[in-house]
């Protein structure tokens, strides 16, 4: 049986080592792993995303929390590769080229991980055809792209359409956000979707995972 | 604000960071010049460790007192002392009676023109401007600015290309002079926190270097993001920063004009991620900053800025906050004229509103004079007990001046001012008013010709 209650306590304290002995302790038990990450660890994060956004907690808690989880996660993420389950979902996120910014991004990635997503981190400056390449490499289902400045918005075009000609735009949603960009642009360049902040980013990346 | 001792233990902590862990510095070129007058290579490529010594010696080049000039003539001492000059601030959107949008020339034409007409702004900073090709944007708002203001210019640098263009316009708008006489622009970069510089900024270093043109080398740590929560740890990290551009500076160009600018620095919300620009904070690091400067005998510069995303009562009293404590601790740039937003969006009505604060603190902080013709005792004695001191000569010959003069601010009963007025609507007419009235040119023609002809040459 797995105690959602625990769990929640355990994650919210960050409290790791405790995480990965209830973890194993269900996985013991005979629960499997899917249902572990759903009503283990995800539904801990999601009581804590409510309360974040209620103003209850403050992001340094969530990452905290989020860190626990991983935690947790590292055990049953083996099991969820060699299985017909999957773990939530993958995101690939990079600011694009001639853009050093990575605040903002790095808490979006630190946010997405937190929603029990995996989430592979391309870093800063990162042109168009890394893009491509790396949506080959991991297959991901949504793409994030940030930039703060006016002069680097033009390459989250660039590497949309480079995604287009290289036949993987419909593979991917993609999303982007960072202080110049608008809802109105993303539309305007061929995106999925925006957000302006990570608390949104994670709710838009979970809509588009689960459907 | 800081003792003697607070300053020093975060001048110790800020060289102890130079030397480890070091900073890196993404400029091979850079670096073998770094490694030549004295620094060491840490463990990682391109990080380079700054002994005590070399910081002591190159930072004793950079100039205790430097001039900034504008095309009116002026030319403005600068010291770690001196008294604070006002500037603009960078951003990217422009709000107006019409609303929130991209900055486009137009605008960017039309701030500067205002700027013009304020006398309590020294300098204008530049901006995005949208309908530009984004590498072009930093020469084409210097040359914009040129065309519609005389004051300082404040150019933002984007590419070590830009920096040449605006080099080359600048030598041309200085005159017979030249920039090293007649510095009619600066320039600056920030470091790319935490303890790096990156090969942009470092571009753009090199770009400038060798005509005397004072640059502003800003840390710009962001608290609990990119340098601790504890705004003690942000200042060490940023002084650390700083201090490495600095002597960076140094070893490009001995002697140049240099600012130590740690007031840029914010602190991020921790409920939004909200990178603050106008709280509590953002004084205290301001004011950290100026006395940093102090302690190194360098100029130091700051922003003051809201987070409102209007102009609006907290606009105003986050500006009041700001305005106040920067120049009370005389930092000697202070950036932020008509800014909000964290420092995304400018405004020509809260630039009017900004002028009029600023009016008010440097009244305040010119204090009064305290001597036998200010006390006035003959003139008391003589109007006598139950006087009345309107009509007295004393009165008459000292009155013009003596009173801080709102612009903009209401003074008036209630049954003769349109009372309905807010601050707002009449900053607002003020912008109207200023954009309606003719515009003189204010570069000769041989010069604008000149400049088309650098921006052409520079567009291709
Ligand atoms: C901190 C900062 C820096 C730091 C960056 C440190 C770092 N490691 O990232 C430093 C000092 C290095 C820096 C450098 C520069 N900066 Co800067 N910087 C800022 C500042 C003050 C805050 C940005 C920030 O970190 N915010 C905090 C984070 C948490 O918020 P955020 O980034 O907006 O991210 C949130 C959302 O936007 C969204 N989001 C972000 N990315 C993504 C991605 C996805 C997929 C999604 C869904 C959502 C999303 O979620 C995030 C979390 O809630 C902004 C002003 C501002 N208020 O935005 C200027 C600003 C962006 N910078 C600016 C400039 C000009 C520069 C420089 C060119 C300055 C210079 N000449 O020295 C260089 C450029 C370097 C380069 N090539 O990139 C300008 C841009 C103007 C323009 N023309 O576009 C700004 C607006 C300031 C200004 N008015 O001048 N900067």
């Amino acid at each position: 049986m797995i105690d959602g209650e625990k769990f929640y306590l355990s994650v919210s304290q960050g409290k790791m080592d405790e995480v990965r002995n209830l973890v194993q302790g269900a996985l013991d038990a005979g629960d499997r792993a899917e249902r572990v990450l759903k009503e283990g660890l995800i539904q801990a994060m999601d009581r804590l995303g409510v309360r974040f956004k209620n103003g209850e907690i403050y992001i340094p808690e969530v990452l905290l929390a989020a860190r626990a989880m991983h935690a947790g996660m590292a055990i049953l993420k083996p099991i969820l590769s060699k299985s017909t389950e999957t773990i939530a979902g993958k995101v690939l996120i990079g600011t694009v080229k001639g853009d050093l910014h990575d605040i903002g991004k790095n808490l979006v990635v630190m946010m997405i991980e937190g929603g029990g997503f995996d989430v592979i981190d391309l870093g800063i400056d990162v042109p168009a055809s890394r893009f491509v390449e790396a949506v080959k490499e991991h297959r991901p289902q949504v793409v994030g792209m940030s930039a703060l400045l006016t002069t680097t918005m033009v390459e989250m075009k660039k590497a949309i359409q480079a995604l287009e000609a290289a036949g993987q735009k419909d593979q991917v949603k993609i999303i982007i956000g960072g202080a110049p960009v608008t809802e109105r642009f993303a539309m305007e360049i061929g995106a999925d979707g925006y957000a302006p902040d990570a608390a949104v980013a994670v709710d838009v990346v979970r809509s588009w995972i689960s459907k | 604000m800081l003792s003697q001792t607070e300053i020093e233990k975060i001048d110790q902590a800020a060289k102890d960071l130079l030397e480890n862990p070091g900073v890196r510095i993404e400029d091979e070129e850079i670096v073998k010049k770094l490694l030549q007058c004295g620094a060491q290579s840490g463990p990682e490529s391109m990080v380079v460790r700054f002994p005590p010594g070399m910081v002591k010696e190159y930072l004793s080049l950079a100039p205790q007192r430097f001039f900034l000039a504008d095309r009116r003539g002026n030319k403005r001492e600068v010291t770690s002392e001196t008294e604070s000059s006002f500037w603009t601030g960078a951003a990217l959107f422009y709000l107006d009676q019409e609303g929130h949008r991209f900055i486009h020339q137009k605008d960017l034409a039309d701030f500067s023109r205002i700027i013009e007409a304020l006398p309590n702004v020294e300098a204008i900073v530049g901006t995005s401007i949208e309908d530009t090709p984004p590498m072009h944007r930093d020469f084409v708002g210097f040359r914009i600015m040129a065309q519609n203001t005389r004051k300082h210019l404040r150019p933002l640098s984007f590419t070590p290309r830009g920096g040449e263009a605006m080099i080359e316009m600048g030598k041309v708008l200085s005159g017979e002079k030249g920039l090293r006489e007649n510095p009619i622009f600066s320039v600056g970069f920030t470091a790319h926190g935490p303890l790096r510089w990156t090969s942009l900024a470092l571009g753009v270093f090199k770009a400038t270097t060798g005509h005397g043109i004072p640059a502003t080398i800003n840390g710009e740590p962001m608290a609990g993001a990119s340098s601790p929560v504890t705004l003690a740890g942000t200042t060490a990290v940023g002084t650390a920063e700083i201090l490495s551009g600095i002597i960076i500076n140094q070893v490009l160009e001995p002697g140049r004009p240099c600012f130590f600018n740690l007031g840029f620095a914010h602190v991020m919300d921790m409920r939004s991620a909200f990178p603050v620009t106008g709280g509590p904070e953002n004084a205290l690091l301001a004011v950290a900053g100026a006395e940093l400067a102090r302690y190194y005998r360098i100029p130091s510069a700051s922003w003051m800025c809201s987070d409102s995303l209007l102009y609006d009562g907290q606009n105003a009293l986050e500006k009041m906050l700001g305005a106040l404590t920067h120049a009370q601790a005389r930092v000697s740039v202070i950036w932020g004229v008509g800014s909000m937003e964290s420092e995304k969006t400018i405004s020509p009505v809260q630039a009017v509103i900004d002028h009029e604060i600023i009016g008010m603190v440097k009244k305040y902080l010119s204090g009064f004079r305290v001597d036998d013709s200010s006390l006035a005792l003959e003139e008391i004695r003589r109007v006598g007990i139950t006087g009345e001191f309107l009509s007295s000569d004393h009165t008459l010959a000292h009155f013009r001046g003596a009173f801080f003069e709102p612009k903009i601010l209401i003074r008036a009963q209630r049954s003769t001012a349109s009372e309905n007025e807010s601050l707002i609507r009449r900053a607002e007419k003020a912008v109207e008013r200023l954009l309606a009235s003719d515009r003189e040119p204010l570069l000769e023609e041989g010069v604008e010709r000149e400049l088309m002809k650098i921006e052409k040459k520079y567009s291709e």
